[in-house]
């Protein structure tokens, strides 16, 4: 148990007071789960399954006074900064009034000292929740061939980055650990700093990147940096005079004691802590699905995975030849290694604006493998291999109504013929014939390889 | 490393701050465990500082060719390598896992001169004056290192905005590294704040007051550079590991205190030595820092940006293309020595697609491979001289600089960004125009092929209509017509723009 080495009982300067009172307010607001959705979610975690993508929603709460605006499942992230007037707002008021009623008080390190505890935690809970997202790598699934395949071109910026950090999960591991890391130093009060610092240099360099990229989350991760610099302010009075006015500097005085009621409640809080990151590490754990989640769970057609060109393709009879320009012949056909296929044509595509991000039940609601990109079309399938039949239907939520059903044939282990109505007009008889290439990502470009 | 601060200055030998304190060791002896481990450590980070190789020099030299200076010149002087006693080429290039051996090598032979040294040496009792200077050496050379690092991304030029033709390369046919460096370049404004990350480092550290800070922001950066390294091969791990180290000890000198202070919960007073200077000296010391920071700062700024804004930037070409001509177009027909050939994905000779870019520059795809450009950059030959062909090296292709200089046409030597790291299915050919007889000869920008040229006769009957006759690299005769397409990309467009389909 601490004990009051001394009291930080000196009057703190007004400008001091003041600040404090606003910041108090607004953090608490930030912090605090005060809107009911929260409530919400957290009742409505199915158990015992709690599965992780719940549990690390809870970790990115933040008041919504205005509902988020979707534009065709768009998540327009800058409406959240209305929020933070709105927080802003009830704390300015909220300053008035408490200054008003409170003017004689001089300083207030406890209150300082529990909000330090509050945001510490806030911003350790939020870091790890990430931290096991990277490290279990489920934030950043490795990509499917389909995606693999996609022109540069044909991504939106967001999913290029997201790519780009996949196709190495060792590193989204290492990135992962590195978050960890600085959130358990936050939990521990000797080295806040350390970790406040750590996370600004973290968090500031992925609130870049969501602005740049528009990768989303952008008022979520300023406001992580804010929670940091708040932490971190702490010491570099502190700092400043050792390194820079190169003078005696005076360690943190202020300890506080705990006694009773408030001993009991600290000792619960942090067990309880400890108890959600158990928790929530367990379930990042089991969350590697074969298919990790943001990727479907069914397996596709056995031994079928693979690139196919289209080498036949004929539509009430005619052969259409190979062509660049033909609107809706198909060129090519992936199947994934679990209920997707993708065919790609010049039909065009109205692009998946979302994140892909969520968890979902059922494999044609996991759009990650089509959020972002363009160029071919992907399908939920369900074989029924008794009758050698596929039933088809578009993922996109834009081109949902476009359902149709395939028998096949599979003469060798690299062909397959496939029969059926892709609209009330067009019956086609395609085959396809399997692709095996050589790709210079995984051949790598050290050794002279003709690629 | 711990002291008293004793507050009194001795001579004023800085002539502005009258109130600044000076402080001398006043004879606090140094463990023996902290003297030995200090002997190693000033033979490893003086060494790790000192250029072990001859093209240093000789690049040094080049720096007095005033007339022909450009920021290439300033970039072989800060980034020079750590000492290369071993070369191992692997799978990882050069500078690839194995190459710690050296790092590893250096420490040895700093142990066995830290050994001698300890008993050739009883009387000293402490080392603050040499672990002063040891550290200046390091911290400006970091510091140097760090902003040149950070300025070919604050002027983009490290990593630029993928090509016409990149952006219709599938993402499995472009490597690892290419793929790394492309995603930072596809955000300008994302390059530029990466580049400041670097400088603001090397800014901190040249001034005493705030160099731990430097030294440390310094480290993180780079054992972030170091993984990113190893993850995606892009081939500098080791010298980006060799900064960490430097980072570390410029900020090992205030670590301990910071420790205390703030993990530690004690007050402290900082560890500070400063050197007596005679005025003589004191002025040879302002003298040489003022020249060494005007020029491996804003003068260094000023060649990058001059590069940059003229046409020199070592990853793009710079020979204008023909007027109106960029774009994606579709083979509506391909002829082959006379007979019509149509289009297939799997034919290697008739083209799939050709693309013209804003500089001089037409490709096309077919499903003939061709031995790629491996993007290897200069490190290892800037180290031991040009080497040519080796099993994991290739010719040096980016000698832009070279051609720039000579007043040749550089576009041949700036085909890392183009052409390096990507799938041969994509060939590159840089034109030049003949007017008189409208012909253009093309030349493969692909070292390994260059000896592929073409001559094909062009007209533009229409705005969107190209038509190409001539001599293919096989000496056949080809007749292309080609039509522009109106293609729109998700990348370029973005997610908040209201063109959806694509």
């Amino acid at each position: 148990m601490e004990r009051i080495i001394s009291s930080d009982s000196a009057e703190w300067p007004s400008w001091k007071r003041y600040g404090f009172r606003f910041v108090f307010i607004a953090l608490v607001v930030f912090i605090l789960p005060l809107d009911g959705k929260f409530y919400q979610k957290l009742v409505g975690i199915p158990w015992p399954d709690v599965p992780f993508y719940d549990l690390l929603v809870l970790t990115k709460y933040q008041p919504q006074f205005f509902p988020p605006s979707y534009s065709g499942g768009q998540y327009l992230e800058f409406v959240s900064f209305w929020n933070w007037l709105v927080v802003a707002a009830i704390a300015l008021i909220g300053t008035v009034i408490w200054t008003a009623l409170d003017r004689r008080n001089p300083a207030y390190p406890k209150l300082y000292y529990g909000l330090r505890v509050l945001v510490r935690y806030r911003l350790a809970l939020a870091l790890i929740a990430y931290g096991l997202y990277k490290v279990f790598q489920l934030q950043l699934p490795y990509p499917p061939l389909s995606n693999l395949l996609t022109n540069y071109g044909d991504f939106y910026a967001w999913k290029v980055y997201y790519q780009t950090t996949a196709i190495s999960p060792n590193y989204e591991t290492f990135l992962g650990a590195i978050e960890l890391i600085t959130g358990i130093l936050l939990l521990y009060r000797r080295t806040v700093t350390m970790g406040a610092g750590l996370a600004l240099g973290f968090v500031g360099n992925i609130a870049a990147a969501n602005f740049y990229y528009d990768l989303g989350e952008q008022s979520y991760s300023l406001l992580l940096v804010l929670l940091a610099i708040f932490l971190f302010s702490d010491d570099v009075p502190r700092l400043y005079q050792l390194l820079i006015r190169e003078k005696l500097a005076v360690a943190a005085r202020w300890r506080p004691v705990f006694s009773g009621a408030f001993g009991k409640l600290r000792i619960g809080i942090q067990l309880i802590t400890v108890l959600f990151i158990a928790v929530i590490g367990v379930q990042a754990y089991g969350g590697r699905e074969p298919a990790a989640y943001k990727l479907p769970r069914t397996p596709g057609l056995s031994k079928a995975a693979g690139r196919y060109l289209v080498t036949e393709f004929v539509v009430n009879g005619d052969t259409i030849p190979h062509a660049t320009d033909h609107p809706f012949r198909w060129q090519e056909v992936v199947f994934e290694e679990w209920s997707t296929l993708s065919i790609k044509s010049n039909r065009k595509v109205t692009i998946d604006k979302s994140n892909g991000e969520g968890y979902y039940e059922r494999d044609i609601d996991r759009n990650y493998e089509l959020a972002g990109i363009a160029g071919r079309h992907f399908y939920h399938y369900v074989a029924d291999s008794s009758r050698h039949r596929l039933l088809l239907q578009n993922k996109n939520l834009h081109h949902r109504e476009e359902q149709f059903t395939l028998d096949y044939q599979r003469p060798t282990d690299s062909t397959l013929v496939l029969r059926g109505w892709i609209s009330p007009t067009d019956s086609v008889h395609v085959t396809l014939e399997r692709l095996a290439k050589k790709y210079l990502m995984y051949e790598g470009r050290r050794r002279p390889v003709k690629i | 490393m711990s002291t008293e601060l004793t507050g009194n200055p001795k001579q004023a030998h800085r002539p502005k701050a009258a109130d600044e304190k000076r402080t001398r060791r006043t004879g606090q002896p140094w463990t023996s465990l902290q003297k030995i481990a200090f002997r190693i450590g000033f033979v490893y980070f003086v060494a790790l500082c000192i250029p072990a190789y001859g093209n240093f020099y000789r690049d040094v030299i080049k720096l007095f060719d005033f007339a022909k200076l450009t920021y290439h010149d300033f970039q072989a002087i800060v980034a020079f390598w750590p000492p290369q006693f071993i070369l191992i080429e692997s799978e990882e290039g050069v500078f690839g896992i194995y190459n710690y051996i050296n790092l590893i090598l250096l420490l040895l032979l700093a142990i066995v001169v830290g050994v001698l040294w300890t008993w050739l040496d009883r009387k000293s009792t402490q080392y603050s004056k040499l672990y002063y200077w040891a550290r200046v050496l390091v911290r400006y050379r970091l510091a140097y290192g760090m902003i040149g690092w950070g300025l070919k991304k604050a002027f983009p030029m490290q990593m630029v905005y993928p090509t016409l033709g990149m952006l219709n390369t599938p993402f499995v046919d472009m490597a690892e590294k290419k793929l790394y460096w492309s995603h930072v370049g596809v955000s300008f404004g994302y390059t530029i704040f990466l580049g400041f990350a670097e400088i603001l480092p090397g800014l901190l550290l040249l001034h005493r007051k705030t160099a731990s800070l430097g030294g440390a922001l310094a480290a993180v950066v780079c054992l972030n550079i170091c993984i990113a390294n190893h993850a995606y091969d892009a081939g500098v791990a080791v010298p980006a590991a060799y900064f960490t180290l430097l980072g570390i000890f410029v900020a090992w000198y205030d670590l301990p205190k910071i420790g205390e202070l703030l993990v530690g919960g004690k007050d402290v007073a900082p560890y500070r030595y400063y050197p007596i200077l005679t005025r003589g000296q004191n002025k040879l010391r302002w003298t040489l820092k003022v020249f060494f920071n005007l020029v491996f700062v804003p003068v260094a700024a000023a060649f990058w940006a001059y590069g940059f804004f003229n046409g020199n930037n070592y990853n793009i070409p710079s020979t204008p293309g023909l007027p109106n001509i960029q774009g994606v177009y579709q083979v509506s027909e391909f002829k082959l020595n006379g007979k019509t050939l149509p289009y297939s994905p799997t034919d290697s000779i008739r083209w799939h697609d050709a693309i013209f870019e804003s500089w001089s520059s037409l490709s096309y795809r077919t499903n003939r491979a061709a031995l790629i450009d491996r993007m290897i950059g200069y490190s290892p030959l800037r180290v031991k001289g040009d080497r040519g062909e080796s099993r994991y090296n290739q010719v040096n292709t980016q000698d832009s600089d070279e051609l720039f200089k000579s007043s040749q046409n550089r576009d041949l030597g700036v085909t890392r960004w183009e052409v390096g790291g990507m799938a041969g299915y994509r060939r590159y050919f840089f034109y030049e125009l003949d007017s008189a007889n409208q012909v253009l000869k093309l030349q493969n920008k692909n070292r390994n092929h260059r000896n592929e040229t073409q001559y094909l006769h062009i007209s533009r009957p229409t705005a969107d209509r190209v038509i190409l006759r001539g001599l293919n690299e096989y000496r056949d005769s080809i007749d292309v017509v080609l039509d522009r397409i109106p293609k729109t990309y998700p990348l370029v467009e973005g997610r908040e723009s209201a063109l959806t389909q694509f």
